[in-house]
């Protein structure tokens, strides 16, 4: 499945990568695993958005649970969240809305080619 | 149409990593900050680190061992000098990085290069008052030492092994807010730290406002309102100390001069609350028959704090304390011999001469019955826009021109068109005090190290397991006539300059006084008998007569009872003046809420406990009067001057029920004493009513104090809550809203030295470590943490819960 290959793939690159590695994954995967014909830009965008997302939601919530949440509270009082569940919703919805964008756009690249 | 459509795809996707990548306003960039591989989730540490961790460093001699002990306070071992202070920088900079970054940025001028052009005015204040100048002189000073030049330099060199090794990931949480990267670290930068404690203990004056008040009522009246000392005072020397010097000539009084200041409209009231204590009780006094040190530095309180607790121990040397990060050594702690503390010296070493230049062009300015050249310095300031902003600063042989006519100052009581002469611009070694004290093992070490020490000036305390304790109000002080710059003075005339120095033998010292004890508290440092003149005013006396009687009823003292007296928060200012107050006030004109609070405050046991509300009603009061008595002749009148002191005020309280200065002036009635006093007490039940709600828990004193820590650069929920502890400005725990005791420190001497202390912070500058603000608690309820001193590198102490090992490269 796509969405497993970017999740993994972008995962390990990005231990070791700048953030924005996270939408170089889903163009190139979506480009290169996307039949122009059979595949629609609906499956392309999610399998960016689950796969970035899914590893921003899921790493951010293990470091929340064994760092006793420490940081969390005060950064969303610092960026003025009413809830450390929103801060973490949206480290995942950002991963996610990045890796969305990125994914349809590697699918409209495939089109186009 | 496919083309445009990937094309639209493309530019979508880069505008979006670019918008998530890039600081908006004061939001982080987003995508960077949020990500859990990059951002601020790699800051948050876990509660176990890792027992063993070795570190690679380029430049080391031989291995270091560092132990950190279960408060996160490194212990370093290292078998030779430079690699002693090469582990302190690397392992300050561990823990304290940026705000490292951000103390040099703020004393250099240079916080708008990160945080853009709304720091410009500041950051050209701090240049144009000469503190990167100072700073200069002062490497200058210390390279000149081979001893000092080589402790400076391995401690930069171990900083920036620290910064070299840290990948962005790895920042401080700061820097990646603020999105910027921790530069190269310069030995300038221990020197500008230096600097910057000067401006914060030594950078107050307010000649301006005095020489306002003196143009409006005269000398007779300035003198009677602000004498030279005051009416109740405990100096630091005990009276009757012989003074082992035959005093040097003092400057002849030159005739009068009035300063015609040209100044903004504001009124500032002289802040309380940045001043220490510091005692040490003779072997004769204690429990243990060796002395007993206790020192609390207050200072404004930040996270993260001020200090950093660090142990040296090196072939020459074995030392506990804290250390400021940025500077090598050790400023207050104890070795296996002695143990030492500071305390500011509220003395006048800035002051401000009146400029006459020859032209419009202000090349020259006239002094000594001569045109004289003024010398230019050019101040480069980027802004995080991208801008560069040149300011060139005038100087004459004073110093700096701080603001000339037609340019708008940052602070409001600096005179514009006046040179400022300064003790932070002399070229001086202030490490050196501190690199030989942590290896002083006597008096005579003790006495020789201070005599190294320039600014800010310091009560340094002193006692050794030799049963030898002392005091010293040491710094470089000017050689002045009487009032000498307690009013603006005139750069032309050279009578007017500081001419000598007051030598090192002539500043007031003791040894081992008869009362078996010292101690100070900021206030005078002598009695009318020593021959020259420091200043006019000094802390208020409260803190220092309160040790003092302490201490004199004290015997068979021990290392708890001096825990308990730093917590103490007796209210000398109200035993003085509360009765007078309760007794003026006509109760059967009160309402009954204004009862209420009488009786509260009428039975308050004077101590500034957390939930006395008896204690806030007596503070708001007591501000409300002297207002009330001085408002409308010092304040509402569009030029901007100061009230007496505390002192003063309550001299008058007590003794001068007819003076005319009751009266307010704005009103056809003659006001009394006790008039004002009712209307006071009025105005405070109203005024806590307003900002607290109805009579109520709300108005405990602790509500009413605020004390909280806010985080350095007051990051939002980055600070502590407010506090709930005991306290107030003039009591021993010297406690205002954000400044107070930054560090408590209790040392008992003798031949098994033992030691407690502890800061409202953590050694940690990490918001995301459990060892951040893991002492906040424990200070809040007067606790001490027992300090581990060790003897050799024990990495299987109990308390040992990390071994760092730093191996050459």
């Amino acid at each position: 499945m796509l969405f497993i290959l970017i999740l993994v793939v972008a995962f390990i690159l990005q231990i070791f990568t700048p953030w924005w590695v996270s939408a170089i994954v889903p163009i190139v995967f979506c480009y290169y695993f996307s039949h122009p014909k059979r595949d629609s830009s609906r499956r392309a965008f999610w399998s960016g958005f689950a796969g970035i997302g899914a590893g921003w939601l899921l790493y951010s919530l293990y470091i929340h649970f064994t760092t006793d949440a420490i940081l969390t509270g005060k950064v969303a009082e610092m960026i003025q969240l009413p809830s450390i569940w929103i801060l973490i919703a949206a480290t995942g919805l950002i991963g996610a809305v990045v890796g969305g964008i990125a994914g349809i756009t590697g699918f409209w690249i495939k089109k186009a080619m | 149409m496919k083309k445009i459509k990937a094309l639209f795809g493309i530019l979508i996707t880069a505008a979006l990593v670019y918008a998530l990548n890039t600081k908006i306003e004061s939001i982080p960039p987003l995508g960077k900050f949020l990500s859990p591989f990059v951002g601020f989730w790699q800051n948050a540490e876990s509660s176990n680190p890792k027992k063993v961790v070795n570190f690679n460093i380029k430049g080391l001699k031989e291995e270091v061992t560092i132990l950190l002990d279960d408060n996160m306070v490194p212990h370093i071992f290292a078998k030779n000098k430079h690699d002693l202070y090469l582990a302190q920088g690397y392992i300050t900079a561990y823990h304290r990085l940026w705000q490292m970054d951000f103390q040099t940025r703020y004393a250099s001028g240079r916080l708008s290069e990160v945080v853009g052009k709304q720091a410009l005015e500041l950051d050209r204040y701090q240049r144009r008052i000469g503190l990167g100048y100072g700073a200069e002189k002062a490497i200058e000073a210390m390279l000149e030492d081979p001893q000092m030049k080589e402790v400076v330099e391995a401690y930069s060199a171990g900083i920036n092994a620290y910064i070299q090794q840290l990948s962005p990931k790895n920042y401080p949480i700061e820097f990646k807010i603020l999105n910027y990267s921790p530069e190269e670290w310069k030995p300038i930068n221990s020197a500008l730290l230096l600097k910057l404690m000067t401006l914060d203990l030594a950078g107050a004056n307010d000649d301006l406002q005095m020489t306002n008040i003196l143009k409006k009522f005269g000398p007779d009246i300035t003198r009677d309102l602000f004498p030279n000392y005051p009416y109740k005072e405990d100096p630091i020397i005990p009276p009757g100390t012989i003074w082992e010097f035959n005093p040097l000539p003092v400057p002849a009084v030159p005739e009068e001069f009035i300063g015609n200041p040209l100044s903004a409209f504001y009124q500032k009231e002289k802040i309380e609350g940045i001043g220490s204590n510091n005692w040490a009780v003779s072997g004769t006094k204690t429990a243990s028959g060796f002395p007993i040190l206790s020192n609390d530095p207050h200072l404004g309180l930040t996270l993260p704090s001020i200090w950093y607790q660090v142990q040296l121990h090196g072939p020459d040397v074995n030392v506990y304390g804290v250390s400021l990060p940025g500077a090598p050594s050790v400023i207050i702690g104890m070795n296996n011999d002695a143990a030492w503390g500071v305390t500011n010296v509220g003395s006048d070493v800035l002051d401000w001469y009146q400029v006459k230049f020859k032209d419009a062009k202000k090349e020259e300015y006239w002094w000594d019955e001569k045109w004289n050249p003024i010398t230019k310095r050019v101040e480069t300031i980027k802004t995080r826009e991208g801008k560069t902003v040149t300011d060139t600063v005038l100087y004459t042989h004073h110093g700096p021109i701080v603001y000339l006519d037609g340019q708008k100052p940052f602070t409001e009581n600096t005179p514009i068109g006046y040179a400022m002469r300064w003790i932070a611009h002399e070229k001086s070694n202030e490490l050196k005090t501190f690199y030989l004290l942590n290896r002083a093992q006597n008096y005579t070490d003790y006495r020789n190290a201070i005599s190294h020490y320039h600014s800010p000036a310091q009560n340094f305390i002193y006692a050794d397991s030799k049963n030898d304790i002392g005091i010293s109000p040491n710094g470089k002080f000017p050689l002045k006539w009487q009032e000498q710059g307690k009013f603006l003075l005139d750069g032309s005339k050279k009578s007017h300059d500081w001419q000598s120095w007051i030598p090192f033998e002539h500043n007031p010292t003791v040894k081992n006084p008869a009362r078996g004890f010292v101690s100070s508290a900021n206030q005078f440092s002598t009695d009318l008998s020593y021959p020259y003149y420091l200043g006019f005013e000094f802390a208020p006396t409260d803190r220092g007569i309160r040790i003092n009687n302490l201490l004199s009823t004290s015997n068979k003292t021990t290392a708890d009872s001096m825990q308990h007296m730093q917590m103490d928060s007796y209210a000398m200012i109200a035993e003085w003046i509360l009765p007078t107050l309760i007794d003026s006030v006509n109760v059967e004109l009160l309402n009954d809420a204004q009862k209420t609070a009488f009786d509260k405050v009428k039975n308050w046991n004077k101590f500034y406990t957390a939930d006395e509300i008896g204690a806030s009603i007596f503070d708001v009061w007591r501000i409300k009067l002297s207002r009330a008595i001085f408002q409308d002749e010092f304040v509402e009148t569009g030029t901007m001057m100061r009230y007496p002191s505390r002192d003063r005020t309550t001299h008058m309280i007590l003794n001068e029920p007819n003076s005319p200065w009751y009266d307010n002036n704005k009103t056809p009635q003659i006001e009394t004493l006790k008039d004002l006093i009712n209307l006071s007490f009025k105005q405070t039940v109203d005024s806590l009513t307003k900002l607290k709600g109805d009579f109520g828990d709300e108005w405990q004193w602790w509500k009413v104090r605020n004390t909280h820590v806010p985080h350095l650069a007051r990051i939002p929920g980055f600070g502590t809550k407010t506090l709930k502890t005991d306290g107030a400005k003039s009591t021993i725990n010297a406690l205002g809203s954000t400044n107070g005791p930054s560090w408590r420190v209790v040392v008992e001497l003798g031949s098994d030295l033992k030691a407690k202390g502890l800061y409202p912070g953590g050694q940690s500058g990490n918001p995301g470590s459990p060892w951040y603000d893991n002492m906040v608690d424990a200070w809040t309820k007067g606790e001490l943490y027992e300090l581990l001193f060790l003897k050799e590198a024990d990495a299987n102490h109990p308390r040992i819960i990390q071994n760092l090992t730093l191996k050459t490269k």
